[in-house]
Parts: structure tokens; sequence; C-alpha cells
């Protein structure tokens, strides 16, 4: 089992009275591409700043290889940083600023060339060795920032919202670059984003940042899926949250009582076990939701598995491949997100388009009981 | 497409540059041509004289004595801007700082120069201290040698070099810092080879404000230096000898070679980057 390289030790920063960060416990795996996800004011940042040396925890242990490098200072460290802006030396050419780490160490000239040429192909930017900075893109400038903090051999590679600035496709392309380099190195990369596709697309696990404290770690799957909190559940994509109290239980199987909605069916998984009289928080993501103008039979084949409503689809975004659509409840305000795919031509039902009313179901199972927010009083 | 108006619009300007500097500056040329008269003025009859006059001995040791003193103000200058703009780029305080050191300028520049005196008399200010303190027993004259002439031209010089510096550190990217401390550079490293590359136009702008007006300097050398051996400036050179020996072609001389020398120092750093500028295109076609 591959051990941790960078370890999170009970981690407070406070900047006067605002804490940027509570209390951070976080293991990073070697060689693993590592997400810290959340909005702009989480910490994330100010995590990875600890991490690089620029800022001073103002009480726990940050540890590299086990060893404690809280107060070191950031050229003492062996990890490397890509900065959201690049940073790149604009007085120097490309080959200089690749190579700027290098003749820090003195190293020969036949060496610096060698490992320049080896990290700008890498980076796929041979050829621009001569050119300035100013003369690169944007997404070449990111290249060139990530082949100089890679040139040290860092034992981590932190990535500062590097795809930020650059544009949609490109940002999609520079995903797969990143991909592929973390795979040719080897080295273990922390990745701050608030960019939660970006996140889920590229991470091997992922911490979820909210003021100042993870609300959870683990695999991309995980937390998209199983999201802990009613934070997690909103952040990471779209998704239809509510708030009900149990009204019974049967093996698995949770009715759930929710205001203005009426009662909703749910399966519990082994995590969180709910009882009769708790209050909890379940979500269903918007592309669990099928919809028709027609009531659908499978409901009455499986009679008490699925949770079916109707509605009237008051606004529908069309997004390419699919459609959202915002349905309101029949005698209710509250509004339903799903997702309807456009499917192939033959197997288009009736047409459904904005002001249709609608059926619209889901099976207990693509619901998700996120949290028992309140425990029934004991009697 | 619009016509450009701007010939238009400048044309008043030039008009005035031109009658002002250019036709004076022409005045000058000419004059350090011809010949002198005793009772000042000159008579209109070529002559060399002139130029053979400052070709000479006395006039080479004045002039290296003006270079040496230019050359330490500037430099002390410098090493106290750089700090201080370095300082309030960064600080918080911004405007009270730049406040400081803009208000003192709009007080006369001779009652500096004289308070400067107060400062450095035998019996100024500086002694007063000293002697108070204990740390000499007799007032040490430190008036009217070259160390004063240099530390009281660095004085009047610093907010020429402060100003330009402080421009240009401030838009200097300060991530830059970060990233060269992130590459494994010490913090003094970083700023000798990340700092100071970036911010090389704003440190030329300085010297060049900086050294220029102290190489022509005249006050701050006749009253901090009386005169005395090792403080004598070209621009007392130039007033000596046009009020005291009436010459005019003279000092027309010496301003005409200066701007001859000044002149092919620009143009020369001009050809230089344009020729670096066309390598470097060529390389990278």
């Amino acid at each position: 089992m591959k051990g941790s390289v960078v370890r999170f030790e009970n981690v407070k920063k406070s900047f006067g009275d605002f804490v940027a960060v509570k209390e951070a416990n976080i293991e990073i795996r070697s060689g693993e591409f590592f997400s810290l996800l959340g909005p702009s004011g989480c910490g994330k940042t100010t995590l990875l700043r600890m991490l690089a040396g620029f800022e001073v925890p103002t009480s726990g242990a940050i540890y590299l290889d086990d060893v404690n490098v809280t107060a070191l200072a950031p050229d003492k460290r062996p990890v490397n940083t890509v900065f959201q802006n690049y940073a790149l030396f604009p007085h120097l050419s490309v080959f200089e600023n690749v190579a700027f780490p290098l003749r820090l160490q003195k190293r020969s000239k036949s060496e610096i060339n060698q490992r320049v040429e080896e990290y700008l192909e890498l980076v796929q930017l041979t050829g621009k060795a001569g050119n300035r900075i100013s003369q690169l893109s944007g997404g070449q400038k990111q290249r060139v920032a990530i082949a100089r903090a890679l040139i040290n051999e860092p034992k981590v590679l932190l990535l500062d919202e590097p795809l930020s600035a650059l544009d949609a496709k490109l940002r999609q392309r520079m995903l797969v670059q990143l991909d592929r380099i973390h795979d040719e190195v080897g080295v273990t990369f922390v990745f701050v984003t608030h960019d939660q596709s970006e996140a889920l697309s590229i991470s091997d696990r992922i911490a979820v940042m909210n003021a100042g404290q993870v609300e959870q770690l683990g695999e991309p799957f995980e937390i998209y899926e199983s999201p802990v909190s009613a934070f997690v559940a909103n952040f990471i994509g779209e998704t239809n949250l509510f708030t009900g109290e149990v009204i019974g239980v049967e093996g698995d199987w949770v009715d759930v009582r929710v205001q203005s909605i009426g009662v909703l069916k749910v399966t519990a998984d082994d995590d969180i076990k709910p009882k009769v009289g708790d209050t909890i928080n379940l979500t269903v993501r918007p592309e669990k939701i099928s919809l028709g103008k027609d009531k659908p039979r499978i409901v009455d084949q499986k009679p008490g598995e699925y949770n079916l409503f109707h509605g009237v689809i008051h606004d529908m975004i069309y997004l390419g491949s699919e459609s959202k659509c915002f349905i309101t409840l029949d005698g209710s305000e509250f509004v339903f997100r799903a997702i309807k795919p456009h499917s192939k031509y033959l197997d288009d039902g009736p047409e459904i388009t904005w002001e249709d009313t609608v059926y619209f179901w889901w099976h207990a199972n693509d619901a998700y009981i996120v949290a028992i927010v309140e425990e029934a009083s004991q009697s | 497409m619009r016509k450009n108006l701007g010939f238009r619009y400048t044309l008043l300007a030039m008009i005035v540059t031109t009658t002002l500097t250019i036709i004076p500056l022409l005045i000058v040329i000419f004059y350090s041509f011809l010949t002198k008269n005793s009772s000042g003025g000159v008579i209109y009859q070529f002559s060399l004289d002139a130029y053979r006059t400052i070709f000479s001995k006395e006039y080479a040791l004045v002039l290296k004595d003006t270079l040496i003193i230019t050359f330490w103000a500037t430099s002390m200058t410098m090493l106290v801007a750089l700090p201080c703009a370095y300082y309030m780029a960064l600080s918080r305080h911004k405007d009270i700082l730049m406040m400081i050191i803009i208000v003192p300028f709009w007080t006369n520049f001779l009652v500096r120069i004289f308070a400067w005196k107060a400062i450095l008399e035998a019996n100024g200010f500086l002694n007063l201290i000293l002697l108070k303190l204990g740390i000499i027993d007799t007032p040490f004259m430190f008036l009217y040698n070259r160390t004063a002439v240099i530390v009281v031209l660095a004085y009047t010089s610093l907010p020429f070099a402060i100003l330009p510096l402080y421009n240009a550190i401030e838009k200097f990217d300060f991530s830059l810092l970060e990233a060269a401390r992130d590459l494994g550079s010490g913090h003094m490293r970083s700023l000798a080879k990340i700092l100071i590359p970036n911010i090389r136009g704003g440190i030329v702008a300085s010297m060049v404000f900086v050294a220029i007006p102290i190489f022509g300097q005249y006050i701050v050398p006749q009253l901090i230096g009386g005169g005395n051996a090792g403080t004598f400036m070209l621009g007392q050179q130039i007033a000596n000898v046009f009020f005291n020996e009436r010459n005019w072609p003279v000092p027309s001389a010496i301003t005409t070679l200066l701007m001859f020398v000044t002149l092919i120092g620009f143009f020369a750093v001009r050809i230089r980057t344009s020729q670096k500028n066309r390598d470097y295109l060529a390389k990278n076609k």
C-alpha cells in the first residue's frame, strides 16, 4: 500500500479575526491526483499556500514524507507550485524560465540543456525554447509553468486554480494534458479548484471544503453519488434537496414526509439508518428523474418502489445534448429540477416542451439520504 | 478611415519648443565658434579659441571631479532610494509616505541647502549632538568637503529617484518573487535575480533623472563645497568663466561638447537595442 506523502495535522490558520482554515486533517497519498474543491473563500488556497510555505499555520503541523515542514521556508521544501497567473519571469526566455531552478543549483550546461529539453518535450513545447513569455498563448504559458515546476522533480506538485484563466475548450484540452503529465511523471499532484467538473473528471480523490473545513473527502464517485452534507450535495452538481420527517421504516425502505410535497420513498444505505421520527436530508439528482406526458407503466408494475408526481414545466433550458427542466409540482410552489436527454429520432415519444403538464418519477434507489439532521426525541 | 489630426493639434507646441529650446541651443553652438569680446558678448569672427581652452588640463581636472562627484552622489541616491521605494510600494500607507517624500520639496531649494549648512556647520546641529553624546571632544567641520557635497546632492535628488522606482515596483508582480522562492531561490537572491531585472526601466529612468541634473549642479557645490579642492564642479566653472571672465564662447563650447557626447551615447544605445531586436527576430523567424 502506498504511504502518505503529505499530512495536515490539526492545521488551523487565521488572519486577524478571520479564520481561513478551521481545522484540517488531510492525508494525501503518494502519487495520487488530489483535489481541494470548494467555493472562493473556503480556505483551499490558504491550505495550498501553507503546503508551499508561503503561509505559516496558526497551529497544527504539516508533514512531507513524515518530515515536519510546518515552519520551513518555501525554497527549502521539495514542493513546487503552478501559480494561478502562471508567474512566469517576463525578462527570461521560455528556456531560461524552465532552467531557472537548475541554474540556482549551478548544474552543468549540458545537464541543463538536456533536462530543459526533456521537460519542454513533456509539455509539448519543443521549439518554443527561445521564445519570450509575452509571445506565448495562455495555454502555452500554462505548460511552461508546469515544466518549470516539475524540473526540480518535486515530491508534490501544487496547482493553484491553473485552468481558471483559460477558455472552456482549452480547459478541456489542458485537463487531458494534466492527466497525461501526471501519469508520465508519477509525482503527487495537489490541485486547487472551484470547478466541480474539473475536480470530478481528473482527481483520484477530492476534499470538498466549505467555510474553512473539509466537508467530505473521497473519490469523485462517492462525492457525487453519496454526499455527506447538504452543502456537498448542492455544490457538486445540481440536485433536488429535501428535508423531511421519517414516518415509516421497513428494512431499507424509508418513507419521508416532506412539507408541501408529500411522502417520498427512499432506500437507506449501510452508513445511515434513520428511525421513525428523525428529520433527514435527502437528495435526488436531476438526471435520475424521468419525465413523460403519459403515466409510466413501470410505476404500476413495481408498486411502492417509485416516486411519481405531476406538474407543469415552467422553464426549460436547452443545453445541446440535453435540456434542463424546472417543474412546478401541482398544488405546490416546489420546483423540481430534471434533466431530459435528447433521445434519438425513433425513440422519441410525444415531444415535451415549455408549459406542458408532465408526469415525473424516480426509483427509491436513485434518491439518497444525505444526513440525519435531527434525531427523533426519545419518548 | 479618419484623418489623423495629431499634427494640427501639436503644431502650437512644436512652434513653442522650436523657438524656445532649439533656437537658443543653436545660438549656443554658434557662439562657441566665435571670438570673445573682453567686455562680455561676442565678436562675430570665427575662432576655435574656446575649444582650445576647454581641451586643457585645468578643464580635464574639473571634469574628473565633476564625474566622480556625480558617480558617488548617484550611487548613494540609488542605494537609499531602492529600499525606500520598495517599502513604499508594499506599504499600506502609500499616500502618507508619498506626502512625506514630496512635501519638503515645496520649500525653497536654497532654503533647504542652508538648512543643511546649519546641520553640518562647526557649531551646527550634528556637532551639537555628537558633543552632547560624548562621541567627539572638539567640533568637527563637516562642511566644505567632497563628502558633504555628495551627501547633500544625494538628498536633493532622492525624490527624483524614488518616484520612478516606486512606479516600477508598484507595477511589479510580486507573485514572481513567490515563484522564485518556490523554485528554490533565497530571499535576497530572488530580489537580485527577479525584482531588479524586471524594474530595470525604472532604475535607468531614476539614474538619468538623478545623474544629469547633478552633473550640471552649481548651487550645492558652491554653498556646501565652498570652492575647496575636490568639490569644484563644471557648473561652477561655467559660472566663473561667464561672470568673472566675461567669456561667452567658452561656456558655449562646454555646453556644445556635452550635448554631443550625450547625443552620441543616446544613439549608441538606440542602435544597439534595435540591432538586438533584429538579431532576435532573425533567430526566431
